[in-house]
């Protein structure tokens, strides 16, 4: 049966694949995605396995890939993503792909060379540049300096480090030496500071800021340098400065000394520096040229080394039968599914073009199988909440159908709120509708994708609040009058509406039912909009939530109870029907369904005239556990006598729950009926030989271990006591846990109120146009508040307390949750075979 | 005067009956071939009887008040002013 209420059936399954066939039946597999291999070979080496050159080969590829991405990606060419799902390429393909890698590889790397070298070129001659340009100032100033000096002899201390032209050069004594270079702005100040303290002072400094920073040839960054000339005399001063410059790491050019040689090497300069810009933008053309044609296929390129690899993966699990020249496999997979399993091995078989057929031939085994849940997009959040607990048993009753109504549900009893629940539904609708959309974006945001795994659940919650909202009469604070209240105040005195001398004696009255209730009946549709204007709402709203919240847990625990009983059926554990579940729903029953029915049964009898006399049903429940009773709380003949009577009937279900089993498994195996009850196999049909496992590794015992067990009475007996007692006061304590629902259905509503009050009212109470301002930014603030504080954290926390009654006061009752989840082989999720992680 | 006890327990036990009731029997002719019935029909059924018996718990709840509201004497006025109710038996 392949629906939703319990898990798939699962076979063990033998493929007998002829090697020219495995690469092309595994590929055509892990497009299906159905099975789950099982490793043949878990105690060999990674290093050790068949294929280990080709996954190695896959690495070595995608290496390639993400070099070429990363290029890709910094020239800011946007990456052809067609969503296309090519087909895992045929072995032959792969040499063809690892050819047109490396030709790519090697192609980046040359042209990254050569755009490096030309750089480092383009800077040294832009430096030089700059260098002739300054330094024609410097030689400038020196003129009129020398010229100055020439004139005024006093001034010479400054002029010795001055160049002249060539007319001064013969009226010179000394002869001065200069380096110019070009340094970093930074590091001028320190770079002053040494070369005064080296050599004494006798060295001259020039420096003068380039304008335009320049791009370092090796990191791209923009960099800030100046540049510098430096007069000296003598070679020692020489080889100093030298050193120096060496150590700030400043570049020296060679400086012509007379002006007509730096103008012709400046032309020289500037033709070179139009050469080479030629050619860097050629350069990069090339590169940009060579990045778009791979920037279109590098997606596919990538989906396709990754399937390789996933194949390859999966070609190492099996084994190698040498006489039989064929590869085994073994995997689990949905009985259902076989045909289309099938299926898939022809036409793997075909496409590689061998003769022999693949051999699918099913196993018996006793090992416990997967848990395979079909899910759609729909039910698929639902599940999650539900695995997040633990994975369902093998075929036991899933919870999850059942989860997919009462779990929004339970949220919207404690949300109640119909604008909110109008707010979230919205939300969760455009979540729906723009999936496709949203899905194409892959958003990697964590928090994104919970809410949009989540998108459907969040739409039925909204719903469902909504319709829970209209019932509490809740709409932002606010009550509806759909349709008239049922409350018309009349005196109770005078059975006349009252009148202003009443009105004034006192601030407030209280109706009383019999005067201000007409004969009429309730309002029909959820909370008359009475109660939102009056005092003393939470106190009679009180009794109402907490009725309800008791009233929708025991239903929600009877559920789970009847659940156990369809569990014990399809295992056939008549042991566990009669001695666990029937005492079990007598136990429930005869104390808390007995409490649900006098609920009922007290709003229908008990009136107004009763008012003074009407049973509290807590104080009745305590007296009933504890045999006493008060004669003003009873409120039918035979009262005690009933009460009695269930809670003598409860209290016999507890030893027959504790004890009747193990004695009655003991009685079993004295007289070798006994049979090992715990391991579920539903699903040993042989079609075919039967055979055995041949080639299954006993050293992989990650699941159940299935040989049936030494009855260990000890065991039992302990096991059987803390079922019972975790049934027995679990009953009790989870009824009183629903109550989570009256407590946050309370604390939702008055945050609400609070919000209103505090902060809307004050806001509209304001008169005139300046009102109307305020009142704008007002409403925003409270629309934010609501947003954030109402919707969003009361959400979550909402959300919170319904997932915990779900996994325990729900699931214990009858989920046993010790499976493992069905983990198919399939190109869906190829992340698990990328080399980032 | 509209009788405020019968016919609102009528309406919704109608309602709610045809879906969870009649409606999965059509949806069971209906999706006779979809692997998704079950769940369809399961949803509709639950649906109906969360969503019946909370409106059910609210018209018992109010069906024969014990206690009413306690009101402020300007809002008693008010009310008795401006809210049209159902007539109130002349008792």
């Amino acid at each position: 049966m392949g629906s939703l209420f319990r898990s798939e059936e699962m076979t063990l399954c033998q493929l007998f694949l002829q090697s020219e066939a495995a690469y092309a039946c595994v590929s055509e597999l892990g497009e299906l995605g159905l099975v789950q291999f099982r490793d043949l070979n878990p105690d060999v080496n990674a290093f050790q396995r068949k294929f280990v050159n080709e996954v190695r080969r896959c690495d070595e590829m995608e290496r390639k890939l993400r070099f070429l991405e990363k290029e890709i990606k910094k020239d800011g060419i946007p990456m052809l993503d067609t969503g296309d799902n090519p087909d895992a390429p045929v072995p032959r393909e792969m040499i063809d792909l690892e050819a047109t890698f490396e030709k790519l590889e090697n192609e980046m790397k040359e042209v990254n060379g050569n755009t490096e070298a030309l750089k480092r070129n383009y800077l040294e001659l832009t430096e030089l540049k700059h260098i002739l340009r300054k330094t024609q100032t410097f030689f400038e100033e020196a003129e009129i300096h020398h010229v100055q000096a020439m004139h005024d002899p006093s001034l010479t201390e400054e002029n010795f480090g001055l160049l002249g032209e060539e007319s001064q050069r013969s009226g010179q004594a000394l002869r001065l030496g200069f380096v110019a270079g070009v340094i970093v702005r930074e590091k001028i100040p320190a770079f002053e500071r040494m070369l005064w303290r080296v050599c004494r002072g006798n060295v001259f400094l020039r420096q003068a800021e380039i304008d335009t920073p320049l791009e370092d040839p090796v990191t791209g960054d923009q960099v800030n340098k100046s540049v510098f000339i430096i007069f000296f005399q003598g070679e020692q001063l020489k080889s100093r400065v030298k050193k120096i410059c060496e150590g700030f790491r400043a570049t020296l050019y060679p400086c012509p000394e007379t002006p007509a040689e730096r103008r012709e090497m400046a032309i020289g300069v500037m033709t070179r520096i139009e050469d080479l810009n030629t050619v860097l933008g050629q350069t990069q053309d090339h590169r940009h040229r060579v990045l778009v044609a791979a920037a279109r296929n590098i997606k596919i390129w990538f989906i396709k080394v990754r399937k390789i690899k996933a194949i390859y993966h999966t070609l190492n699990m099996l084994n190698l039968d040498v006489t039989q020249k064929c590869l085994i496999a073994e995997c689990w997979c949905p009985v259902q599914d076989l045909d289309r399993i099938q299926q898939a091995l022809r036409r793997g078989t075909e496409r590689s073009g061998s003769s022999v057929p693949s051999i699918l031939n099913r196993m018996k085994t006793k090992e416990v199988p997967p848990t395979y849940n079909r899910n759609n997009k729909f039910t698929q959040g639902f599940q999650n909440i539900i695995d997040a607990y633990g994975i369902s048993t093998y075929q036991e009753v899933n919870p999850a159908p059942w989860a997919i109504i009462s779990f929004p549900f339970l949220f919207a009893v404690m949300f109640g709120d119909f604008g909110h629940g109008f707010i979230m539904f919205l939300v969760a609708l455009y979540l729906v509708t723009r999936e496709k959309q949203l899905q194409a974006m892959k958003i990697n945001n964590e928090i994104f994708d919970m809410f949009f795994g989540g998108r459907y659940i969040i739409l039925l919650m909204g719903l469902f609040s909504m319709y829970t909202g209209l019932i509490y009469n809740d709409v932002f604070s606010k009550s509806l009058k759909l349709f008239d209240s049922s409350w018309d105040p009349h005196d109770p005195q005078t059975f006349k509406p009252y009148v202003a001398d009443t009105l004034k004696g006192s601030t407030s009255l209280q109706l009383d039912p019999n005067a201000s209730f007409p004969k009429g009946g309730p309002y029909p549709f959820g909370l008359d909009p009475v109660w939102a204007l009056s005092t003393n709402k939470i106190t009679a709203l009180n009794s109402f939530k907490m009725k309800i919240s008791v009233i929708f847990g025991i239903c929600q625990m009877f559920l789970g109870v009847m659940l156990s009983i369809v569990n014990h059926r399809f295992f056939k554990r008549k042991v566990n029907i009669y001695f666990e579940f029937i005492p079990q729903v007598i136990f429930l029953a005869a104390i808390f369904g007995y409490l649900v029915v006098e609920i009922f049964v007290k709003w229908i009898i008990f009136t107004w005239r009763d008012a003074g006399t009407a049973p509290n049903l807590l104080i009745g429940l305590i007296q009933m556990f504890l045999f006493q009773s008060d004669p003003k709380n009873l409120w039918y003949s035979g009262q005690v006598g009933f009460q009695t009577f269930l809670v003598i009937l409860a209290v016999i279900c507890i030893p027959w729950m504790l004890l009747i089993k193990p004695f009655y498994l003991r009685h079993q195996q004295k007289f070798g009926q006994y049979q090992y009850q715990e391991v579920p196999t539903g699903n040993l049909l042989d079609d075919s030989d039967g055979e055995e496992v041949v080639y299954h590794s006993d050293s992989e015992r990650s699941h159940y271990d299935p040989e049936p067990e030494e009855f260990n009475f000890g065991d039992v007996f302990t096991h059987q006591c803390i079922h019972t007692i975790e049934y027995c006061l679990g009953c009790v304590s989870h009824t009183a846990s629903y109550l989570r629902l009256w407590a946050l259905s309370l604390a939702h509503a008055q945050l609400s109120e609070v919000l209103w009050n505090m902060v809307m009212r004050i806001a509209l109470q304001i008169e005139g146009i300046a009102g109307a301002f305020v009142l704008a930014g007002v409403f925003a603030f409270w629309a934010c508040a609501t947003v954030i504080v109402l919707i969003l954290m009361e959400g979550l926390s909402a959300f919170l307390h319904t997932l915990r009654l779900h996994w325990v006061e729900f699931n214990s009752k009858f989920y046993d949750g010790q499976g493992y989840k069905f983990h198919p082989f399939s190109f869906e999720d190829l992340s698990e075979y990328s080399i980032e992680d | 005067m509209v009788d405020r006890k019968a016919l609102p327990l009528v309406i919704m036990t109608g309602f709610w009956g045809v879906v969870g009731i009649i409606l999965p029997i059509i949806v069971h002719f209906l999706m006779r071939g979809s692997p998704n019935k079950g769940i369809v029909q399961l949803m509709l059924m639950m649906t109906a009887a969360c969503c019946y018996l909370f409106w059910l718990c609210a018209f018992l709840f109010q069906l024969n008040p014990l206690i009413g509201p306690q009101l402020d004497s300007g809002l008693i006025a008010f009310i008795q002013a401006e809210w049209e109710n159902n007539p109130v038996n002349p008792n």
